[in-house]
């Protein structure tokens, strides 16, 4: 066996025993979660408003039995990503007030105590008691728990491909180009088709079915008729015969997303930067009391002049109706070296971007997964 | 060592990589933050609007960028939260409805006095990129008219009065490429003179920084821009700075700071390994 592979060999056996170790003695990778009770109710005018619950009734489950005439309730259960941590400040919070930690471990006790400290604020009580009943309803969550497992799971796949090309970087590669392309669909049916032409083209049978809110004032409109054929043309070439339909709204978007970028383009990106660029050489930069301030006035023009200079010998680098020889080759040799520093510049940016990605996927895994530091 | 160096395998230096971004991570570091110009620049463009002020909040990235992108994304929504301004959130991309309900669901457990629909509320995805924006900086009815969960613009108070997005006092927007910031700047903030501040990727930050100041008032070139901006929000705030998730980006600029000093390290031992080579007639 090589030695480089040895010791990769070593490393994952270190990994798996670690993680081992920490799933049969820790809490690692479970997510608690507890029930939180919304109520709603209907106004005279038919809408509907959020009912102020007081502790004691909101960290609690909901039951229907405690429903007054025209609400609504049920639950919501809020996730509670690392027990060990909601413990210690549940227990943190307890001292602070006076009472013992280890009531965490028996909320019913802690809310007894609670309720029965005279020197606490009503708003102290308050947190505490939330806390208490947060923490008696506490329970594992299966699917939160599977989620994390998983989520780590595609995380170490994708980056086992820096260890090679391996069956596990595909599938989660797959995996995740699948659920994408397929969550783009569904959102993009929604979005797009449901709520924007759909509610256009039949308007009463959309705010009978998908969309009851739909407002009243958008009635049928027959201009969106045209976008209709253009995208049945547009699927057209999916059929045996007449795929060439499909160029006509193609011919059609190509032209509209031409004409508007170039507007744009125009608008905001030549003239303006043109524009932009006509800037004094020196600028005065003046204290409070109008004196000129020398140093900053120097610092200033100093930084226009680099704009300009850069500028002009970046455009004549790219002018190659003359030969880059004398005046002009040397001042297209200036304009290499300011894009260099400008590409050097990207590269520098791109690898930070790229640092925080890898920074973000460990924090998750240290802290969301292996509780081995605060969860994201 | 020469040979060994040479024929170094990439994995190792994947390793290096792995132990240097790790370390700071498990050991908390993080460094204070300077603010740079450009970031109080986005800092007091929030900050000089009035209370109740409007503003658009569009998030044009996805999960494979918020690892960069989230700490700004969430630092905007607490500013804005503090300013207690009326918030408009948006996407432009399909997998930016989960980066809006990250905000929504960072307002509703921080801040559970704003409500929805009368402090904040999502008009989640829209397809069609520059469309978009091309379309409801003239009437946002047009292409939006209802919320993300279908209820009509019409029935919500702080979405009845509004027409198009030039009511918006301010448009904040989160970019990880195309549509994103590039886009707003061409089809609203210049044609139309709106205040506009972004927050971007490392990669697209050059490619914006020449809109400054006049077509974008500020910009967040990456995460040590969102550092820069938890710091400066921290210092205004300091209920905020109290906060431990209010400070992701300053916690992953102690692996930057590892990260990049292990970079430079293997830039010049590199640079050493070429040179000694063609001296040996290697290279």
């Amino acid at each position: 066996m090589k030695q480089s592979r040895l010791i990769w060999l070593l490393i994952f056996v270190a990994a798996g025993v670690f993680l081992a170790w920490r799933v049969s003695t820790t809490d690692m990778g479970r997510v608690w979660h507890h029930p939180e009770r919304q109520i709603h109710q209907q106004n005279e005018d038919g809408s509907w408003s959020e009912v102020e619950l007081p502790p004691s009734r909101k960290f609690d489950l909901h039951d229907d039995g405690d429903l007054e005439a025209n609400q609504e309730g049920w639950n919501t259960w809020n996730a509670v990503k690392n027990m060990k941590g909601f413990n210690e400040s549940f227990g943190t919070s307890l001292a602070t007030a006076g009472m013992d930690p280890e009531l965490v471990h028996d909320p019913v006790a802690a809310q007894a105590a609670i309720d029965g400290n005279p020197d606490m604020t009503d708003a102290d009580r308050e947190v505490l008691q939330s806390m208490a009943l947060m923490s008696e309803d506490m329970v594992l969550s299966t699917g939160r728990t599977f989620g994390v497992w998983l989520s780590a799971f595609f995380t170490l796949c994708i980056m086992s491909f820096l260890y090679r090309d391996n069956p596990f970087y595909k599938f989660a590669e797959s995996v995740v180009i699948g659920a994408s392309a397929a969550y783009v669909m569904a959102v993009g049916f929604w979005t797009m088709l449901v709520k924007n032409l759909f509610s256009n083209l039949a308007p009463g049978l959309m705010r009978e079915t998908f969309i009851p809110g739909l407002p009243e004032e958008i009635v049928f409109s027959g201009w969106y008729l045209v976008p209709a054929v253009f995208t049945i043309f547009l699927l057209w070439r999916l059929m045996p015969m007449g795929g060439w339909i499909s160029r006509w709204p193609l011919a059609f978007f190509i032209g509209i997303t031409a004409g508007l970028r170039l507007i744009a383009f125009l608008e905001a990106d030549f003239m303006a930067q043109i524009s932009a660029t006509m800037i004094p050489l020196w600028v005065s930069v003046q204290d409070a009391a109008g004196s000129m301030m020398l140093w900053d006035s120097v610092w200033a023009s100093f930084t226009n002049i680099v704009i300009i200079g850069a500028t002009m010998t970046g455009l004549v680098y790219f002018f190659f109706s003359v030969e880059h020889k004398g005046a002009v080759g040397g001042a297209a040799r200036v304009g290499i070296w300011f894009l260099m520093i400008t590409f050097g510049a990207s590269f520098g940016y791109t690898v930070m971007g790229r640092i925080a990605l890898l920074a973000e996927r460990l924090q998750y895994l240290f802290g969301n997964w292996l509780h081995l530091t605060p969860p994201t | 060592m020469y040979e060994f160096l040479k024929n170094l395998d990439r994995r190792w230096i994947f390793l290096l990589m792995l132990l240097a971004v790790s370390f700071p991570i498990l050991g908390r570091w993080s460094f204070p933050e300077k603010i740079s110009p450009m970031t109080h620049d986005v800092f007091t463009a929030i900050e000089e609007l009035p209370e109740g002020s409007k503003v658009l909040l569009s998030f044009d990235y996805d999960p494979g960028s918020q690892g960069e992108l989230q700490p700004m994304a969430s630092a905007f929504t607490r500013h804005c939260a503090e300013k207690k301004f009326k918030m408009y959130f948006l996407c432009l991309w399909p997998l930016g409805e989960p980066m809006i309900e990250k905000s929504t669901n960072l307002l509703k457990k921080e801040y559970p006095d704003l409500k929805y629909g009368e402090d904040f509320v999502s008009f989640g995805f829209k397809a069609g990129g520059e469309g978009v924006i091309k379309v409801i900086v003239t009437n946002i009815r047009e292409l939006i008219p209802t919320d993300q969960f279908g209820t009509g613009l019409s029935r919500i108070p702080m979405t009845k009065d509004i027409q198009n997005i030039q009511q918006m006092d301010l448009i904040i927007n989160v970019s990880a490429g195309d549509p994103g910031t590039k886009q707003w700047v061409q089809f609203a903030s210049t044609p139309y003179d709106l205040l506009t501040i972004s927050g971007c990727t490392g990669v697209q930050a050059p490619l914006l920084y020449p809109y400054i100041p006049n077509q974008l008032r500020g910009l967040l070139g990456a995460i040590k821009g969102a550092a820069e901006y938890e710091q400066a929000i921290d210092e205004r705030y300091p209920k905020i700075a109290a906060m431990p998730e209010a400070q992701e980006a300053k916690q992953r600029m102690g692996a930057q700071l590892a990260a990049h000093i292990l970079m430079v390290i293997l830039i010049i031992v590199g640079n050493i390994v070429y040179f000694v080579g063609r001296k040996r007639g290697d290279a």
